[in-house]
């Protein structure tokens, strides 16, 4: 559920190198460790210096229950709030900002405790009080909220215990609580500072949290500066703060990134654009990390609307759908290509999935089968043409790279399919995604650090006036295979049942899975122990996911 | 070819030319503007150059003073002053004669002066540049200068602009402009020929005084005889290119030789007459430059034109006069063109030319 | 005097009508509530939706009639209130994003002009001096390829030329670092618009100085035995001036349209990229704002460029 928390800066990635779009913040188990170029262990960790960080976008505001925060957003709000929970390098959940958390034994009740004598940049104590009034805050932004509502009850979601002890009371039972309170819904904001937001919005631009770092300065679509958080709370619990400072600088053109990089005017970057990847590999002074683990781009299709209400029809259109020549013209050899919501390298991959493409002629196969039915929509209308079915395919714009895409799309689809092409504006693209008022569309998404996590795109119950569940696809198979791998009490059951998930997802024919997205960190041969973050026991962390950044641990030497 | 050298000693002509030929580069192929001419001014003299649109008199006067445009060139012969080769001489060292040695003065005197810049602030830049001097002494002498081409209030005049300023006024400011740096030679192209008639007078009167107490030579440039008439020394005809007959003032008129000069005498407007009578012109157009026809380059408009005429170009004759040279073969007064005078009145077509001769 | 007071009348009813055009034409095309909202504004079938939807219709003024809310804005906006931005929670006032912005764009055209005035007039003075000659032509030819060339192109390369390959330029504008450095910063994307509008200037100043090099007045400053560079600067290119001074004044217009490009390339939060951004988000009184801005700055500009021509020219002044 965390993830419907920024969806409204989601939107249809249509390609991975579309630097435009703003994954919505999902994640798998990430990379275990270190990366192979990050600086040796032995090497003692130095304190001092500015990191400065290049970031793909920058945010409308800090504000944790009412801003839309992406991958830019998450990663300047890592630095300066803290996560009640957060994901081990494992793909764990353990408590970071929480003392503990134990479920009652139906999994109905959740009792969490805070840690004691943490106090938020402002001096406000962290206590209970100011963790319900986030809560509520947040269930009533007209965005945010939306999130949080339909898993809690009306009244009586958060129980105050004690001054460090509350209860969650969540509609239903599931194993995977707490991992909904590692990002930004976990992120907790100073009850005083978000009275003062209340009053003045723009002070959502200097957020007040827990964290490592505290905000100093901002300067919009320029520079974001933290400095360190000298009384920070984890520094005798999880480690030290070395960095002085940290300076985001939203550089949303990536070559302008990567050039910035290479001048030494920024220290690490991170960018989806595959077309770069090369020239980090061949530049000794940097250090590339690359994560696919995380989203997946694919061609979403709204099965609630014909003529891909029929099976056949969305079948043919991945049949007839060049995914060979995609990955060939637009990923500059760089990713993979995906058959399925979960890498090769995961538990959960279903060896057996593999998605359909780069076959025509079974595609017209289907099509001619179809369309000799002369299929009508609702009004009446004739929904193929010369034999062809008639489709719309949109994408937000304006943007050369989409266009190219879609031409090249359309190169494999016009076989079979009459293509009208639609171009929208971001936002109209986003809300006729939520209201089902389109055909096909390209999209990035899946990939949650917890998998169960991505069924808030899949289940029946998420399809209404505004959809989550974007294909509109209703399946009760489907749905029962969600709540088996929820299901507190069934933990063994959870890797077959999300392999049957992942069969399941390739024969509705809702997906045409297309490629991983390929987030790069690159950062200069100065900057060291980034992903030697650990939580309070020890246990390493995730080092990034998606693209999003963590710098307690990070050091520069010099 | 040349006149008699009738120079003293101590007398060297201050401008000469020797057979000088100015071309133009034209996109119909060479305008030989100025086709072999010489002429000599002595200083203190005066010499009129005279002749219609084209005739090569502006040009000649622009290519001694080395201010040829840039499709024009001298091809042929010699520009000397004081004896000093200068017709090869590049813009940039002819600056130091110009303004100071050799000056000028055009036409219009509203399209002459610079349109932006105070009157006072033009006549002190070449006192600056030349003579070096600060911007105070420089409008002292500037005002001496307005005072002595008399142009009242000067000091008030001097912060004007141009188009604060009369005709004849501009042109008055124009000559102190020349005068600044007191040169030795004067060139003025039809000074006169853009002002009221009632100025015209006050003007060559100007420039004729200034000559004298300067002792400057003065090359005057115009197309109306009458204009030269009272002001110069001696008078070049020009007709084609070419000098056709030269003469001192006073030869000219009282003996003309050219059937050219003769008819461009009658053209000149009188003050006598209404000045709605009808001028006598000149039959014809002025010989094309590019293609010069064969023989007299007057031949083709010319009343007495003979087979001779057509065919053969007349070299520069030798009148009776000392000084006086022509290039016709028939002049007036020859058996030939009495001959030709008497059949021409017999038809009535010299009727308007009875009272001029 | 009464011809001011005519120009400037005539300049406030034109800015009135720029204001009217661009408020019809936002309202007609776009529909803000999704920046307020999200994705509820089109959930119109949905109660609780339907119940947000008009609340923020109310509190933006959305409810009332096309003449109302543009009757409502313009007395605003007279009073220097520029209103709120549509966002879900109206901050931060427009006046807050204009004044932080602003400057930077305002100095970027500055510096741009500043650039190509005085790149062209020396270029322009050289080539009509040599006018025809092999320089003037390859001249020509350079002129006519930065016309050409498209803004975001010339960054590119100003950039890999001066910040990548020599370093001698640094690569982005930093808005956070002293002004020295600012300005240092803001030389590339300068050049950036400048260039192609120096070129522009200096065909047509070249042009005019060929005519004027070509008058009488022009002869009799060289009989007086002036140099080269003094006739070319101090007789003729004053007079020279007239179409060269109207077209820098218009061009500053389009400086500002220029500067969208630049200031995306250098990174520059200046007005431009805030304009493209607020239209693509339907930010009306953002956009509108910034219309105001660019098309008073025209009026204003062409006003004094009326009295540019009577100092340069005193035939003007009566």
């Amino acid at each position: 559920m965390v993830s419907l928390l920024s969806f409204a800066a989601a939107c249809g990635g249509d390609s991975s190198s579309d630097e435009t779009s703003a994954p919505t913040e999902t994640g798998a188990p990430t990379d275990s460790g270190a990366p192979a170029t990050d600086a040796p262990a032995e090497e003692t960790p130095v304190a001092g210096g500015t990191l400065r960080v290049g970031l793909e976008a920058d945010v409308d505001g800090l504000d944790p229950t009412a801003s839309a925060l992406a991958v830019s957003g998450l990663t300047m709000a890592a630095a300066v709030f803290d996560p009640l929970f957060t994901f081990t390098a494992d793909g764990d959940v353990v408590p970071y900002l929480a003392e503990s958390i134990e479920p009652s034994a139906d999994f109905m009740v959740w009792t969490m405790t805070l840690r004691a004598g943490v106090v938020f940049h402002d001096g406000t104590p962290l206590t209970t009080d100011a963790v319900i009034k986030q809560f509520e805050i947040t269930r009533n932004d007209p965005l945010v909220g939306l999130a949080v509502k339909p898993y809690y009850p009306e009244t009586g979601a958060v129980v105050k215990i004690d001054d460090l002890t509350m209860e969650f009371h969540p509609k239903e039972a599931s194993q995977f609580f707490p991992s909904a309170l590692t990002a930004q819904l976990g992120y907790i904001a100073s009850p005083t500072w978000l009275d003062a937001v209340a009053a003045d919005a723009t002070l959502a631009q200097a957020p007040v949290g827990t964290g490592p770092f505290v905000f100093d300065s901002r300067t919009e679509d320029s520079m974001t500066k933290f400095v360190r958080n000298d009384a920070w709370w984890g520094t005798d619990i999880i480690g030290p703060v070395y960095l002085d400072a940290i300076e985001f600088y939203p550089v949303p053109d990536p070559s302008t990134r990567t050039e910035l990089l290479q001048n030494g005017d920024l220290d690490i970057i991170h960018t989806t654009d595959t077309d770069q990847f090369p020239t980090y590999r061949d530049d000794p002074t940097l250090a590339l990390d690359i994560d696919e683990d995380g989203e997946e781009y694919f061609l979403m299709i709204n099965t609630a609307k014909a003529p891909f209400d029929d099976i056949r029809v969305r079948q043919a259109l991945a049949l007839a759908t060049d995914r060979q020549g995609y990955y060939d013209l637009f990923n500059a050899g760089e990713g993979s290509l995906a058959d399925q919501m979960f890498v090769p390298e995961s538990p959960y991959y279903n060896p057996d999935v593999k998605q359909d493409g780069n076959d025509p002629a079974a595609a017209a196969v289907l099509v001619a089968e179809y369309c000799g039915e002369s299929p009508v929509d609702a009004d009446g209308k004739e929904l193929c043409t010369d034999g062809k079915v008639n489709m719309e395919y949109q994408w937000s714009g304006p943007s050369v790279l989409a266009t190219r895409i879609a031409d090249f799309y359309n190169e494999g689809w016009s076989e079979s399919f009459n293509v009208t092409f639609d171009e929208k504006s971001q936002a109209d693209h986003i809300q006729e995604a939520a209201l089902g008022i389109y055909n096909v569309v390209g999209w990035r998404q899946f990939g949650a650090e917890n998998p169960g996590d991505d069924r808030v795109w899949l289940e029946c119950r998420n399809i209404g006036g505004i959809s989550l569940n974007w294909p509109r696809y209703c399946d009760e198979e489907r749905d029962a295979l969600i709540m088996e791998i929820a299901n507190p009490a069934t933990p063994e059951a959870r890797p077959v049942a999300l392999q049957q998930l992942v069969q399941n997802l390739h024969d509705s024919y809702a997906y045409i899975f297309m490629t991983y997205s390929s987030w790069a960190i690159v950062q200069s041969e100065k900057v060291h122990g980034r992903c030697d973050r650990v939580g309070s026991d020890g246990v390493p962390l995730v080092c990034s996911t998606n693209g999003r950044l963590y710098f307690q641990s990070t050091w520069l030497s010099n | 070819m040349s006149p008699p050298d009738v120079v003293r000693s101590e007398a060297e002509p201050l401008v000469e030319t020797v057979e000088i030929k100015t071309h133009f580069k034209t996109p119909r192929g060479i305008a030989r503007a100025v086709d072999g001419v010489s002429i000599q001014i002595r200083r203190g003299q005066s010499l009129g150059v005279v002749g219609e649109s084209g005739s090569g008199k502006t040009v000649l006067s622009r290519s001694i003073m080395g201010l040829l445009p840039r499709n024009g060139v001298i091809r042929d012969g010699s520009v000397r002053y004081q004896g000093q080769e200068i017709g090869n001489r590049s813009s940039k060292e002819m600056r130091a004669i110009w303004g100071r040695e050799m000056a000028m003065i055009f036409q219009d005197p509203m399209t002459s002066l610079n349109p932006v810049m105070k009157v006072g602030k033009q006549i002190t830049e070449s006192l600056r540049l030349h003579l070096g001097m600060s911007a105070s002494e420089a409008m002292t002498i500037a005002e001496r200068l307005f005072r002595d081409v008399r142009i009242p209030e000067p000091t008030r005049r001097l912060n004007q602009y141009p188009h604060e300023l009369s005709g004849g006024m501009r042109q008055r400011v124009m000559i102190a402009i020349a005068m600044a740096c007191g040169p030795n030679m004067l060139f003025a192209d039809e000074p006169t020929t853009a002002l009221d008639v009632t100025v015209q007078a006050q003007i060559l009167e100007l420039i004729s005084e200034q000559k004298r107490d300067r002792n400057m030579s003065l090359l005057l440039v115009t197309h109306n005889l009458g204009v030269v008439a009272g002001y110069t020394d001696e008078i070049a005809v020009m007709y084609g290119g070419k000098v056709v007959e030269k003469a001192p003032t006073k030869t000219l008129f009282a003996d003309t030789k050219m059937p050219y000069t003769e008819a461009l005498l009658r053209s000149i407007p009188r003050l006598d007459q209404p000045s709605h009578s009808r001028l006598a012109t000149i039959p014809g157009r002025p010989p094309d430059i590019v293609h010069p026809p064969k023989g007299c380059r007057f031949a083709p408009r010319c009343a007495y034109v003979r087979d001779l005429c057509l065919n053969e170009e007349p070299e520069l004759q030798q009148a009776a006069t000392p000084d006086h040279t022509y290039r016709c073969f028939y002049p007036v007064g020859s058996p030939e063109y009495l001959e030709r005078k008497v059949e021409l009145t017999r038809k009535g077509e010299l009727v308007s030319t009875g009272d001029l001769n | 005097m009464r011809y001011y007071v005519q120009r400037v009348a005539l300049a406030i009813l034109l800015l009135l009508a720029v204001s009217m055009l661009t408020f019809g034409a936002l309202n007609v095309l776009g529909d803000p509530l999704f920046n307020i909202l999200g994705p509820v504004a089109g959930d119109v079938n949905n109660p609780e939706s339907v119940e947000m939807i008009n609340t923020a219709k109310r509190e933006f003024n959305l409810d009332r009639s096309l003449p109302v809310r543009y009757g409502l804005w313009v007395s605003d906006f007279v009073q220097g209130d520029f209103g709120v931005t549509f966002s879900s929670t109206g901050q931060p006032p427009v006046s807050g994003v204009i004044s932080e912005r602003l400057p930077r764009t305002i100095s970027l055209v500055l510096m741009a002009q500043f650039f190509a005035i005085f790149v062209s007039i020396p270029w322009a003075l050289i080539t009509a001096s040599r006018a025809g000659k092999v320089s003037d032509r390859i001249s020509t030819i350079n002129a006519f390829f930065l016309v050409a060339m498209p803004n975001f192109a010339i960054a590119v390369i100003l950039k890999f030329v001066f910040s990548i390959k020599l370093d001698w330029m640094p690569l982005t504008y930093k808005a956070d670092d002293p002004l020295s450095s600012r300005i240092f910063q803001m030389v590339l994307p300068a050049l950036t618009i400048g260039l192609p509008v120096a070129a522009v200037y200096q065909r047509l100043l070249r042009t005019d100085l060929i005519t004027t090099l070509q008058q009488d007045f022009i002869l009799l400053a060289r009989t007086k035995g002036l140099s080269k560079w003094r006739i070319l600067f101090v007789h003729a290119l004053r007079p020279s001036l007239f179409s060269f001074i109207t077209v820098v004044g218009l061009n500053t217009g389009a400086l500002i349209g220029g500067s969208i490009v630049s200031e995306t390339v250098f990174r520059i939060p200046g007005i431009g990229s805030t304009l493209v951004e607020s239209v693509l988000r339907n930010d009306f009184p953002v956009v509108l704002a910034i219309v105001m801005i660019v098309a008073s700055s025209f009026v204003i500009i062409n006003l004094l460029v009326d009295f540019a021509y009577t100092l340069i020219d005193p035939r003007v002044r009566r």
